[in-house]
C-alpha cells in the first residue's frame, strides 16, 4: 500500500483519462413541460481496481476518533487480504438495501459489497437508508468488510445504454456485472448476488456468481447461527402477506398513481408536493407552494389520507372550494384520554405554526381552510417505531388496542405469527408483524421497522428490528420516549468529534487574537445548583461618572463551532439540548458543553459580551458588543445571589455590591418591562428529588423562585433584545429572530367565562390590559387561585416560535408574552442552536467575522427556523414525558397518595360520562376525574355538576378545591398509567 | 437522522474520491483545440473542454471603422461576446447585450491585452468573436483559451499564450469544474501568462471562507493554467508543422506566420 497518496491535494494536475462516454437524456421542464435535452459526460478508468474501502487513517489510539479515509484496493492479493477469510461475498443490489437494511445490518454477512448504482438509486428513493448505507461503508469494523465499487466509472463493469432497455433494467445489468467482476476476479470464492427481484435472478443464473433471495441466504444462514431469529429480520412485502390475506379481498383504499403519473401532475399543476405531518392519526396536514407562498392544507378522515403516515412525501388534489372547511372549526376532536398526566405549559401549536405557515385562505366567504386528498406518495417516510405487542386477552377485549389486536391477529401456516404492534408514537398507526418469536416479545417494548402499506391492509405491515427491554422499566421508557418524540440520542459520531479542540487546548489571548481582554472583570454567573453547562456571565461597575456599566458575557461556543463542519451540521440538526428528570442529552460534546465554554469560575474563558453603559435611574445610554476573553470570579446558586441580595451594605464584598447593584438595575428594567405590558405567567412544573444511586425519585419539590432568577432573567432578556434590534439593523431579512402571536380571542373565551362564574373578569384586548387584569383577578381566601389563573392562560397563547425576519412583515415579529417589538434568543447557545445562529449573524454584523454563505440564505433559514421550532416542541414534549413517567414510579412506589386539587375544567356536555378535569399542585399532575355514577345534573353557565355519590349528594364547580387520591392502575402487558378518583 | 437540507452533497467524493463525472480532483477535463476551422478570417480556433466547445475567430489588424475610434499608438482590441441558442439544454435566443456577456468580453479583452503587443498595429483594429457552442461550465476559460489559440493562428505578435482554467470547492480543491459543480461549488477562474507565471485574470463571484482557502484555490487553478498551456502549446507546434508542411506541398492555402514563442 502506498502511504504517500493519501492526499489528493498534493497529486499533480493531469488530464482526465482518454476513455469517456457521453449520455443524452431528455427531461422535461418543471414549468411547461418543455422537453430538454441534456448531455452528461463521464470518464470510465481504470485505476480503480476492486473498489473503495474505508482505511483507518487515524493517528492516535484513541477510539473516539476513529475516521478513515476511502483507498482503492489496487490490486488482488490486497482485496484478498481485505476480505474476511472462507466467507462468501454479497452483492447488494438497490431492493435489498431499501428494504432489507436491518438484515444487513444485523447478520452475520461479513463481506458486502455496494456498487455506485445500487447506492444512487437507494438516493432517490430513501435517504435515511442511504445516510445508513453511507454509515455502513465508512464505518471501520473489525469483522466486516464493506467495499463500495464505483461501477459507472470502471472499464470492466461500465454499460452503454441500449435502446429498449428501461433505466431500472439497465441499472439491475450493472449491478449483475458488478457481482461478475467479483465472480471472475476471485475464483475461490462464493460470490452471492443478493437480489429479491425474480426476473434478475433468473438473468443470472447462468453466470459465475450465484444469485439469491434475501430470505434463501437467511436461511442458509440460520443453519450456521440457529437462534438469532434472523428471519424476523427480514421485511414483509406485498407478496408475502397474501398467505393470510386473500387476494381478492376488496382494496380498502384508493390505489396510488403510479411516479410518472404523479410528476406530470405536479407539473402540470394539478396535483400539489408536499410533506404530511401530522399531530395525531385522525387530521395531517400538507404543506405546499401556490406560486411563492406556501399553504398548510388539511387532510380529514383515513379515505383522504390514504395510508400516507407522518413525514411521507406526498403529492395531493385539492377538495374543490365546496369542501373546504371554515377556518374557525376545531381539528383535534379527540377527547383527552382519561388517564392523568403531567400539566402542560402551553396550547398545542397546530402544525401550521410550527412551521410558520398559514392554513386558511381568503376567498369570497372569508377565510378558508383548504383541504384536500393524498393521491399519491412520492417518498415514504418509514422509520423504525418502538412500542409494543398487544395479543387478544382471553376474557373480552375491553381497550381499543385488544379490540385491533383480536381482529387482526392470526397464525399462519409455516409456524410463524402474525401479530399487532402498537407505536408510542401516537402519529403512526398500528403496526401487522410476522414473527416465529411472538411469546418471547410480549411485554417488550420492541422496534419495529415499517415496509409497505398494500391497499388491501387496514394497517402497514413491518418486520421486527430489536428489542429495547422490558416495558415498564425506566432505562427501557426512557429510551421509547427519546424514539418517540424523534430526539437524536446516539453518540456523537466520530466525524463530530474529530471538530473537537484537544482535551489540552489552552485558553489564553494569544490562542485567539483580536479579543478584548476583559479578565480584570470582576464577573460572576449565577445557575440553579449543580449546573453544569453555564452559557452566561455578568458583571457590574460604577464608572468615574457615576453610571454604571453593566456586562452580560455569553459562552463564545461558535469559537469553537465552525460553520459547515460536522459538529456544526449535527448542532443545527438537534438544535437544543434536551432535558429529561434522570440525564440531559446535550447539543454539543460534553468537552464543550461541560468544560470549555461552560463559564466557570476561576478559569478564564472566551465570551461574547453585551456592554452597556446604564444611568443610575436604569436609562441605557450606549452599548457594546465585543468577543471577550474573561475569568468568572464566582460561580454563584441562586440561593447564594439571594442571600447577597438580602445582607447589608458592605462595601469591602466585591461579589455581594455587584450583585446588589445588578439587583437594584434589574427591578426598574422589570417594572418598565411590565409597564409596557409583559405579562407574568406562572407554570405548574414541579422537579423530583432523585435518589443519588439508583435515580429513582424519592420526593417531589415545586421551584423555589428568588429575586435572582428574575434578577439573571432580566439581564438576558435585555441581552435578547438589544441582539435582536442589532442584528435587525445589519440583515433586515436575515436574522434569526423570536415571534410570539397575540392570542386568538376564541381560545381565551372558555377561561373568560370560568372566570366569570367565580366573579372575575379577564381582559385581553392587548397584553397590558391582560396582565392588569390578571394581577386584579384574586380571591382573598386562595391566593393560588391567581396562579390557576395565570397558568391557564398561558395554555391560551401559542407558544413562541423561531422565524427569519425576511418572512414575515415587521408588524408579525412582535413579542405578545414579552410585550418586546423584536426579540430573539442569544444568551444560550451551549444548549440551543438559534443561539449560535445569532452569534454568527452579531458577530458578522460587528465585522468580526463573515456571514457563513448558508445563513445568507432565506430558504435554508427557513428550513431551519422549522426544525428548530420542531426539536425545541419535541425536546418540552420529551422532558414532559420524562417527567411523567418518574411520577409513575414514584406513586407505583409509594402507593395511593390522597391530595387537595383544583377544579380546571367541569365536563358539561350532555351525554358524555360525568367527568371533571383537576390538577394537583403538588405534583403538577392534570387529569381528568371519571366519576362512578351514571347521571349527574349539569349547569353549563355555572361550569358545575351535581349528583348523588355514594354517601351524600356532591357538586363540583370550577375552581373547586377538592381532594383527590392519585394512584397507579396496571394494563395490559405491563403498562401502567395514573388514576385520579375523587375523594367525596 | 439527519434533516434532508442538512445532508453534504458530495458523496460520491467521501467514498471513492471521485467527482460525479469520475475524475479525481486534480483532474482536468479531456481537451481538444482546432484552429484554422473558419477560412474567412485572419485567426480561428474552436476549443473543446470536456463538453464545453467554443468558437473564436480573429480579424485584423484591419482599419478601424470609424476614424474616431482610432488610437495613434496602438491597436484597438474588441471583444464580441455571443452564445448560441442551443449551447445549453434550454433552447434560447441570447442577445448579445446581455450583461455576463458583456462583462465576460470585458474580462477577455483585459486577458488578452496583457499579451498581444497592441504598440506594433498602431491605428488598427483587432476584432476577436466569441462563440459559445455548447456550455458545460468553465465558460470564460474556454473562450479566453480559444481566443488565445485564435490570436495566435492569426499570426499577431504576442507575449506569452494567455491560458485560463478555473478551480473551486475547498475540501477538497477541485479543478476545472463541470457546470453540474459550479453550481454548488465555489468558483474561481483564472487566466495566466504561464511562460512568465503572471495572472492576468483572476474572478470570483462567491465568498471564499478564508485568505488560506483562496491560496490553495489560486494556487490549483494556476497548475491548471499550466496544464492547459501543455495541452495548447502542443496542438499549436502541431498546427504550425502542419501548415508548414503543407505550404511546402504548394498547398493553396493562405498562410499566416505562426508566432510561437
Amino acid at each position: 500500500m502506498n502511504d504517500d497518496d493519501t492526499s489528493c491535494a498534493e497529486e499533480d494536475i493531469r488530464a482526465a483519462p482518454s476513455l469517456y462516454t457521453r449520455s443524452t437524456y431528455y427531461r422535461p421542464t418543471m414549468k411547461r413541460g418543455k422537453i430538454l435535452k441534456q448531455v452528461t459526460e463521464r470518464y470510465l478508468r481504470d485505476d480503480l481496481g476492486y473498489g473503495c474501502y474505508y482505511k483507518d487513517t487515524s493517528t492516535d489510539n484513541r477510539i473516539d476518533r476513529v475516521h478513515g479515509t476511502p483507498q482503492i484496493i489496487a490490486s488482488l492479493p490486497e482485496l484478498q487480504r481485505l476480505l474476511k477469510p472462507s466467507q462468501p461475498v454479497v452483492v447488494v443490489d438497490t431492493n435489498v438495501l431499501l428494504h432489507q437494511m436491518d438484515v444487513l445490518q444485523q447478520a452475520p454477512i461479513p463481506n458486502i459489497v455496494v456498487p455506485q448504482t445500487a447506492l444512487e438509486e437507494c438516493r432517490n428513493h430513501r435517504m435515511v437508508i442511504y445516510d445508513q448505507t453511507v454509515d455502513l461503508l465508512r464505518s471501520i469494523h473489525p469483522n466486516r468488510c464493506t467495499i463500495f465499487f464505483p461501477d459507472p466509472y470502471h472499464t470492466a463493469t461500465s454499460v452503454e445504454e441500449q435502446a429498449g432497455l428501461s433505466p431500472n433494467d439497465l441499472n439491475d445489468e450493472r449491478i449483475r456485472r458488478v457481482a461478475e467482476f467479483y465472480g471472475k476476479s476471485l475464483p475461490g470464492v462464493s460470490v452471492i448476488f443478493l437480489t429479491d427481484d425474480v426476473a434478475s435472478r433468473e438473468k443470472a443464473s447462468s453466470r459465475s456468481y450465484q444469485a439469491m433471495s434475501v430470505r434463501q441466504y437467511v436461511q442458509v444462514l440460520e443453519q450456521t447461527h440457529p437462534g438469532l431469529s434472523l428471519s424476523d429480520l427480514v421485511a414483509a412485502q406485498t407478496s408475502v402477506l397474501s398467505s393470510h390475506e386473500e387476494d381478492d379481498e376488496a382494496p380498502l383504499f384508493e390505489t396510488h398513481l403510479e411516479a410518472t403519473a404523479l410528476s406530470r401532475g405536479i407539473q402540470s399543476g394539478k396535483l400539489y408536493r408536499g410533506v404530511l405531518r401530522s399531530s395525531d392519526w385522525n387530521t395531517a396536514h400538507v404543506t405546499i407552494r401556490r406560486g411563492d407562498e406556501r399553504v398548510a392544507v388539511t387532510i380529514q378522515g383515513d379515505w383522504d389520507r390514504n395510508r400516507a403516515v407522518d413525514g411521507d412525501v406526498v403529492a395531493i388534489a385539492l377538495h374543490p372550494l365546496t369542501k373546504w372547511i371554515s377556518s374557525a372549526a376545531v381539528l383535534s376532536l379527540v377527547k383527552d384520554t382519561p388517564s392523568a398526566g403531567i400539566a402542560s405549559e402551553t396550547a398545542e401549536p397546530t402544525l401550521a405554526e410550527m412551521s410558520n405557515v398559514r392554513d386558511t385562505i381568503a376567498v369570497e366567504q372569508g377565510e378558508l381552510r383548504p383541504t384536500g386528498k393524498v393521491v399519491g406518495i412520492v417518498r415514504r417516510n418509514f422509520e423504525n417505531q418502538s412500542g409494543s405487542i398487544f395479543t387478544k386477552s382471553s376474557g373480552k377485549a375491553d381497550s381499543e388496542q385488544e379490540k385491533i389486536a383480536a381482529q387482526m391477529e392470526r397464525e399462519n401456516p409455516d409456524g410463524t405469527a402474525t401479530c399487532v404492534f402498537f407505536p408510542v408514537n401516537k402519529k403512526i398507526p398500528p403496526v401487522l408483524l410476522r414473527t416465529t418469536q411472538r411469546d418471547r416479545l410480549l411485554g417488550q417494548r420492541i422496534v419495529v421497522s415499517l415496509d409497505s402499506w398494500p391497499a388491501t391492509s387496514r394497517y402497514p405491515l413491518g418486520h421486527y428490528v430489536r428489542t429495547i427491554g422490558p416495558t415498564g422499566d425506566k432505562d427501557v421508557e426512557t429510551e421509547v420516549l427519546l424514539q418517540q418524540h424523534d430526539i437524536p440520542h446516539e453518540p456523537f459520531p466520530a466525524a463530530v468529534l474529530a471538530c473537537l479542540p484537544p482535551e489540552d487546548y489552552k485558553i489564553s489571548a494569544e490562542n485567539s487574537p483580536g479579543r478584548v481582554d476583559l479578565r480584570h472583570l470582576p464577573v460572576l454567573s449565577i445557575d440553579p445548583p449543580g449546573c453544569k453547562d453555564i452559557d452566561d456571565a455578568l458583571h457590574c461597575l460604577v464608572l468615574p461618572n457615576g453610571n454604571y456599566q453593566v456586562g452580560v458575557h455569553i459562552a463564545d461556543v461558535t469559537h469553537y463551532v465552525k460553520p459547515g463542519t460536522a459538529m456544526d451540521l449535527e448542532a443545527a440538526n438537534r438544535s437544543t439540548s434536551t432535558y429529561l428528570v434522570n440525564k440531559r442529552l446535550d447539543m454539543l460534546p460534553a468537552l464543550l458543553t461541560t468544560d470549555l465554554c461552560s463559564l466557570k469560575c476561576n478559569v478564564d474563558r472566551y465570551a461574547f459580551s453585551v456592554l452597556w453603559e446604564v444611568s443610575p435611574d436604569g436609562n441605557i445610554i450606549q452599548v457594546d458588543f465585543q468577543k471577550s476573553i474573561i475569568h468568572s470570579i464566582a460561580a454563584l446558586t441562586y440561593q447564594q445571589a439571594q442571600s447577597f441580595i438580602d445582607q447589608p451594605d458592605d462595601p469591602a464584598d466585591i461579589q455581594a455590591c455587584a450583585v446588589k447593584r445588578l439587583a437594584v438595575l434589574a427591578r426598574k428594567f422589570r417594572q418598565r418591562r411590565i409597564d409596557a405590558g409583559a405579562l407574568t405567567l406562572a407554570s405548574p412544573e414541579v422537579k423530583f428529588v432523585l435518589d443519588s444511586e439508583s435515580l429513582n425519585p424519592t420526593d417531589v419539590q415545586a421551584y423555589a423562585l428568588l429575586e435572582a432568577n428574575a434578577l439573571v432573567e432580566e439581564f438576558m432578556l435585555l441581552a435578547n433584545v438589544t441582539v435582536a434590534k442589532r442584528i435587525l439593523r445589519q440583515y433586515p431579512t436575515l436574522s434569526v429572530l423570536r415571534r410570539h402571536p397575540a392570542p386568538n380571542r376564541s381560545m381565551f373565551d372558555p377561561l373568560i367565562s370560568k372566570a366569570q362564574s367565580i366573579g372575575l373578569s379577564i381582559n385581553i384586548e392587548d397584553s397590558k390590559k391582560l396582565a392588569d387584569s390578571l394581577d386584579a383577578a384574586q380571591v382573598k381566601s386562595d391566593p393560588y387561585i391567581n396562579k390557576l389563573l395565570r397558568i391557564l392562560s398561558t395554555r391560551c397563547m401559542s407558544p413562541a416560535q423561531y422565524f427569519c425576519s425576511g418572512e414575515l412583515r415587521a408588524s408579525e415579529w412582535h413579542h405578545y408574552g414579552l410585550a418586546a417589538p423584536v426579540y430573539t434568543h442569544f444568551t444560550s447557545p451551549i444548549r440551543r442552536y438559534a443561539d449560535v445562529c445569532v452569534h454568527r449573524l452579531l458577530a458578522a454584523s460587528i465585522n468580526v467575522a463573515p456571514l457563513p454563505q448558508h445563513l445568507s440564505s432565506k430558504s435554508y433559514l427557513h428550513d431551519l427556523c422549522a426544525n428548530m421550532n420542531r426539536r425545541h416542541r419535541a425536546a418540552q414534549l420529551a422532558g414532559r414525558a420524562s417527567v411523567q413517567l418518574h411520577t409513575l414510579i414514584y406513586f407505583s412506589g409509594d402507593g395511593a397518595k390522597e391530595e387537595d386539587a383544583y377544579v380546571l375544567d367541569v365536563d358539561t356536555d350532555q351525554g358524555s360520562d360525568p367527568s371533571f378535569t383537576v390538577m394537583v399542585p403538588r405534583y403538577g399532575i392534570e387529569g381528568r376525574v371519571r366519576l362512578d355514577v351514571a347521571e349527574a345534573e349539569r349547569f353549563p353557565e355555572e361550569h358545575r355538576i351535581a349528583w348523588v355519590g355514594k354517601t351524600k349528594s356532591c357538586s363540583v364547580k370550577v375552581f373547586d378545591k377538592v381532594r383527590v387520591r392519585l394512584s397507579v392502575r396496571e394494563l395490559q402487558g405491563d403498562q401502567r398509567e395514573l388514576a385520579i378518583d375523587f375523594i367525596e | 437522522m439527519s434533516q434532508p437540507w442538512l445532508r453534504n452533497r458530495n458523496h460520491l467524493f467521501a467514498l471513492c474520491n471521485l467527482r460525479t463525472d469520475g475524475r479525481k480532483a486534480s483532474e482536468i477535463r479531456r481537451m481538444r483545440f482546432q484552429m484554422g476551422v473558419v477560412e474567412q478570417v485572419a485567426g480561428s480556433a474552436l476549443v473543446e473542454m470536456g463538453l464545453t466547445a467554443v468558437l473564436a475567430t480573429v480579424t485584423g489588424p484591419t482599419e478601424c471603422l470609424r476614424r474616431a475610434d482610432e488610437l495613434p499608438d496602438r491597436a484597438v482590441l474588441q471583444v464580441h461576446f455571443a452564445a448560441a441558442p442551443f449551447c445549453t439544454a434550454d433552447r434560447k435566443h441570447v442577445p448579445t447585450n446581455d450583461r455576463r456577456f458583456l462583462e465576460a468580453a470585458r474580462l477577455v479583452q483585459r486577458a488578452l491585452e496583457a499579451s498581444i503587443f497592441l504598440h506594433l498595429y498602431p491605428r488598427s483594429l483587432i476584432q476577436i468573436h466569441i462563440t459559445i457552442l455548447s456550455e458545460d461550465g468553465g465558460r470564460l476559460c474556454a473562450a479566453i483559451n480559444a481566443a488565445s489559440c485564435a490570436v495566435v493562428h492569426a499570426g499577431l505578435a504576442v507575449k506569452d499564450i494567455v491560458c485560463a482554467c478555473a478551480a473551486g470547492g475547498v475540501d477538497p480543491v477541485l479543478i476545472d469544474l463541470n457546470r453540474r459543480e459550479e453550481i454548488d461549488n465555489i468558483n474561481m477562474a483564472c487566466a495566466m501568462l504561464p511562460q512568465r507565471g503572471t495572472i492576468v485574470l483572476s474572478q470570483c463571484e462567491a465568498r471564499l471562507p478564508s485568505v488560506e482557502a483562496l491560496d490553495r484555490v489560486l494556487e490549483t487553478a494556476m497548475d491548471g493554467c499550466r496544464a492547459v498551456f501543455a495541452v495548447m502549446e502542443a496542438a499549436i507546434r502541431e498546427n504550425a508543422a502542419l501548415q508548414w508542411s503543407s505550404k511546402r506541398g504548394k498547398a493553396i492555402v493562405a498562410l499566416s506566420e505562426t508566432n510561437v514563442v
